[in-house]
Parts: C-alpha cells; sequence; structure tokens
C-alpha cells in the first residue's frame, strides 16, 4: 500500500467538491430522518446493524 | 467521446471460486470466453470487506485510510450515536470525477456508497445501495422517467428474503432484467468514455442462498445457477455493444462462502470484561463508557473507548498501546479469529486516525457482527452466506497480469485505459 497520498488541497473530492469546500464527511445532512429509518432497515435486512 | 473507451462491470461479491468452477462445468458462455481473453485473477478486498468500503476503493483506487469509508455505519463524532456513511464520506476522487475534470463523459450505475447522487458533469449517475429513494438517486433526475419506464428498482425487497424465498427469487429476477434493460439502453443510446456500472443482485443471492447452492438444495440450488446465467447473459448483452479496443473490467468487490454462524462480538466483549451495556441494547448508543474499555462497530471493527476520541472514554491515550496489544491477544483467542489487523497494518492515509483500532478478519463461516439487540453471544437467522476478504475477482480483457490483485487496482486500471496518470493511487494497473 503507497504511504504517497495526494494532497487534499489539489484534488478535488469525490462529491464533486472543489478543493477548499467544506466537505460533509459522514453527514446527517445526506439522509433526512425518514431516509435514515429505510436505511437502516435496509442494512438490519443484511445484518450490518 | 462516442463509444466508451473503458467499461467496468461489477458483479458484487461474486468468488472467482465459483465463476472458476461454473466455467469448469460448462456454464457461463460469456463469462467463459471473457476468461479466455483475459486473465481471471484472484482478488482481494480492503478491511473490511464490505460493500461500501471495497467500492470505494475500486472506483477511488486507494485504500480506506485515503478514501475515508470503514463500513456503512460510524459513530458520529463526539457522541455514542450510528451515522451511515455515503458520498461525502469518500474523500478521494471517484474514476468519473478524474474523467470528468479531464472533459470525459461518464455513465455510473448502481455503485453502493453514491447517495445521494451528485452531479455527474455532464454524464449520468444513478446511485446504488444504500439509496432510500430514487429521486435523489439520479443525475440528471431528467433521467428518472426513462428509470421508471423500465421499472428500475435501486434493490430488491431484502426483507422478502427473511419471509418468502419464493417472492424474493421471482423479484430478484425482474430486478435483474430490468437493470439490464436500463444498462443495455444507456449503453446504446448515449454517448461515454466511461461506463461503470454494477451487478447488485449477486450479493443478495449469495446473502440468502449460498448455504443452498452449495449443500445442492432444491429448488433454490437451480434457481442460483439460473441467476448466474442471466448475469452471463447480461455482461454478454453489454460487451456486444462495446467497441473491441474498449478496455473491459470484470470485478467483484469482495468474496462469499457459507455462513455457519453469525457472531456477535460485543457480547463477546462484554462476557469477558471489554464493555458494558445498558439493557435492552439496541446500538453502541447502549455503551455505558464507564464500564467499557473496547467496543465493535460492524463487522469486526475493534474500537478502544479512548479518553479524547470516545465520549466518556476511560482509556487514556498514554495505555492506547498496551490496551490495544491486550485486546489483540484478547481477539486472537477467539475461536472464529483468524487473524487481527492493526490500523496500522491495514490502513495508509490521512483518515488512518479514523480508523478502527484493530479490524477482526473472521475464519470462513463466521460473520462478525456489530449488532447488540441479541444477548447471544453467536446465532444463525435466514441469512445463509457471508463476505470473505479473499476470493474476489478482477478480469482486463486482454491483460494477463501476474500475481493476485486488489480491487483498488480497478480504478488504476480505468483511470490508465483513459489515458489519465494512475500514479498515485494505492491502486497498480493491470495491463
Amino acid at each position: 500500500m503507497s504511504a504517497e497520498r495526494p494532497d487534499p488541497d489539489v484534488l478535488p473530492a469525490a462529491s464533486g467538491a472543489e478543493a477548499g469546500d467544506e466537505v460533509e464527511e459522514g453527514s446527517d445532512e445526506a439522509y433526512s430522518e425518514d431516509e435514515e429509518a429505510a436505511v437502516a432497515a435496509r442494512l438490519e435486512d443484511l445484518g450490518y446493524i | 467521446m462516442g463509444r466508451p473507451r473503458v467499461c467496468v462491470i461489477g458483479l458484487d461479491g461474486t468468488p472467482a471460486s465459483y465463476l472458476r468452477r461454473r466455467i469448469a462445468e460448462g456454464a457461463l458462455p460469456h463469462l467463459a470466453e471473457l476468461s479466455r481473453q483475459g486473465t481471471l485473477m484472484s482478488a482481494r478486498a480492503p478491511l473490511p470487506p464490505i460493500s461500501s468500503v471495497s467500492w470505494a476503493s475500486a472506483s477511488t483506487g486507494t485504500n480506506p485510510g485515503r478514501h475515508g469509508v470503514f463500513g456503512f455505519v460510524e459513530r458520529k463524532p463526539g457522541t455514542w450515536d450510528m451515522t451511515f456513511t455515503n458520498v461525502f464520506t469518500i474523500t478521494e476522487p471517484q474514476v468519473w470525477v478524474r474523467a470528468a475534470r479531464a472533459g470525459l463523459r461518464s455513465i455510473v450505475v448502481n455503485i453502493p456508497g453514491t447517495y445521494p447522487a451528485q452531479p455527474n458533469d455532464g454524464g449520468i449517475l444513478v446511485s446504488g445501495f444504500v439509496s432510500p429513494t430514487l429521486e435523489r438517486s439520479v443525475q440528471p433526475p431528467s433521467l428518472i422517467p426513462f428509470l421508471q419506464e423500465r421499472d428500475y428498482l435501486i434493490d430488491v425487497d431484502l426483507g422478502l428474503g427473511h419471509k418468502d424465498l419464493d417472492a424474493f427469487c421471482e423479484q430478484l429476477f425482474a430486478h435483474h432484467a430490468a437493470r439490464t434493460r436500463v444498462l443495455v439502453d444507456l449503453l446504446t443510446d448515449e454517448e461515454c468514455d466511461l461506463f461503470y456500472v454494477a451487478f447488485t443482485g449477486t450479493d443478495r443471492l449469495h446473502h440468502f442462498l449460498w448455504e443452498q447452492m452449495e449443500r445442492g438444495e432444491e429448488p433454490w440450488a437451480t434457481r442460483f445457477h439460473e441467476y448466474y446465467a442471466a448475469v452471463d447473459a447480461s455482461v454478454g448483452e453489454l460487451v456486444a455493444r462495446l467497441p473491441d479496443d474498449c478496455r473491459l473490467i470484470l470485478l467483484s468487490d469482495h468474496g462469499f462462502c457459507r455462513l455457519d454462524h453469525e457472531v456477535f462480538v460485543n457480547r463477546w466483549l462484554e462476557r469477558d470484561g471489554w464493555l458494558a451495556l445498558e439493557e435492552p441494547a439496541k446500538s453502541i448508543a447502549s455503551v455505558i463508557p464507564a464500564r467499557t474499555r473496547a467496543y465493535c462497530m460492524d463487522p469486526g471493527r475493534l474500537y478502544l473507548n479512548l479518553a479524547g476520541r470516545e465520549p466518556g472514554g476511560i482509556v487514556s491515550p498514554a495505555e492506547y498501546e498496551p490496551v490495544r496489544d491486550e485486546l489483540r491477544r484478547w481477539a486472537e483467542a477467539l475461536p472464529f479469529v483468524q487473524r487481527v489487523a492493526t490500523r496500522e497494518e491495514a490502513f495508509s492515509g490521512p483518515h488512518a486516525d479514523k480508523a478502527p483500532d484493530l479490524v477482526l478478519v473472521s475464519k470462513n463461516g463466521w460473520d462478525l457482527k456489530g449488532a447488540v439487540r441479541t444477548a447471544e453471544l453467536q446465532g444463525k437467522g435466514r441469512l445463509t452466506g457471508m463476505h470473505t476478504q479473499d476470493d474476489a475477482f478482477v478480469l482486463v480483457r486482454g491483460a494477463h497480469p501476474e500475481g493476485e490483485a486488489d480491487v483498488q487496482d480497478v480504478a488504476a486500471t480505468a483511470l490508465d485505459g483513459l489515458g489519465l496518470d494512475a500514479g498515485e493511487l494505492d491502486g497498480r494497473v493491470l495491463r
């Protein structure tokens, strides 16, 4: 595994954000409250939670 | 731009060993032909070997210490609440983001961990698991009627797998047919440079029918193989529409094996004095921090209850190494553990400090769980297949690389096929 890594100030995030933008990590806002319940149910169906 | 220069087709969770066996038996003619045109390589998934982590590696070409995804769920910083990982968790650019920056157009369909769908710079993106609504899964949104006309579903009703296998199978086949219709029509009618898609019904099939297939239990074993015949036909339909010089990459994001036991790691921690839970426990929010030195997040991610990191953490930073060593020795002695990796062994990069302190790799048959709702140490429900880190596969048409592949090699190989530099990625270009 490479120890080298890109400069986060240079490369854009996968979300399409430009360098320097605030990127939400694990954001709650990605899922609404209703969506979170649906996500939890699907993950539970596959035994992940 | 015109016909794709690179096409990536994922078969979620398909083991290299299963493909080799079925091809040797004369099944899967399209995959068999492709395996004559390129080496069907065994591949290794990142840790932990689950789709959110592995697809982030396959699409960014980096290890989780760089892309930042370590599971489907994380502890929300500063709390004991859980949060769900999503596209914003991934902090490395995916192949299609890099392609867009180079002025190339991509079609991306059903890649796990891409919800909510982000604009794809003139291309198309349809999010995969876990996507609760179609409305926020499609970019551009004007594509939604096209998907609805083809009865596109993001996923099957997984609840059916727990209560009605017949209905589950019926939906699985219909869902696969709809997905194929969409992919074939997109590939036929849309111009793009990169076509990056996944079939995820294979993973669902394995979760609910792997053991039945292995035992030859009918009608499920036949259904299982019939499903793969449908997948093989779909691969054939897509490949037939590609130019001969298109770099074609097939992969699975992890392997699969029979599930014999579900292991509730937090209950083992509790039994041996590492963890205390408020009952009835529902999630890690039920952890009693003052009496907890370590806890587990799905599937085998062990974290110390570290002062300054976890709320109410009781392991001081000075105790970190000795306590982690003690936890590692404890874990290595568990009957279901094949090996234990430290975060330094498994991850490198800017997010390595968010990685689990230790990752358990289980023996085949023992499926590690972070759930705490059951008080049992282990059990077995309706799931009969489980993920493995090894026995994934990568196949690059026309390429015969030596050794084992890593799923992160897929992004590097795709970028290279687009004429873009892959040198800074963790993955290697498979030629």
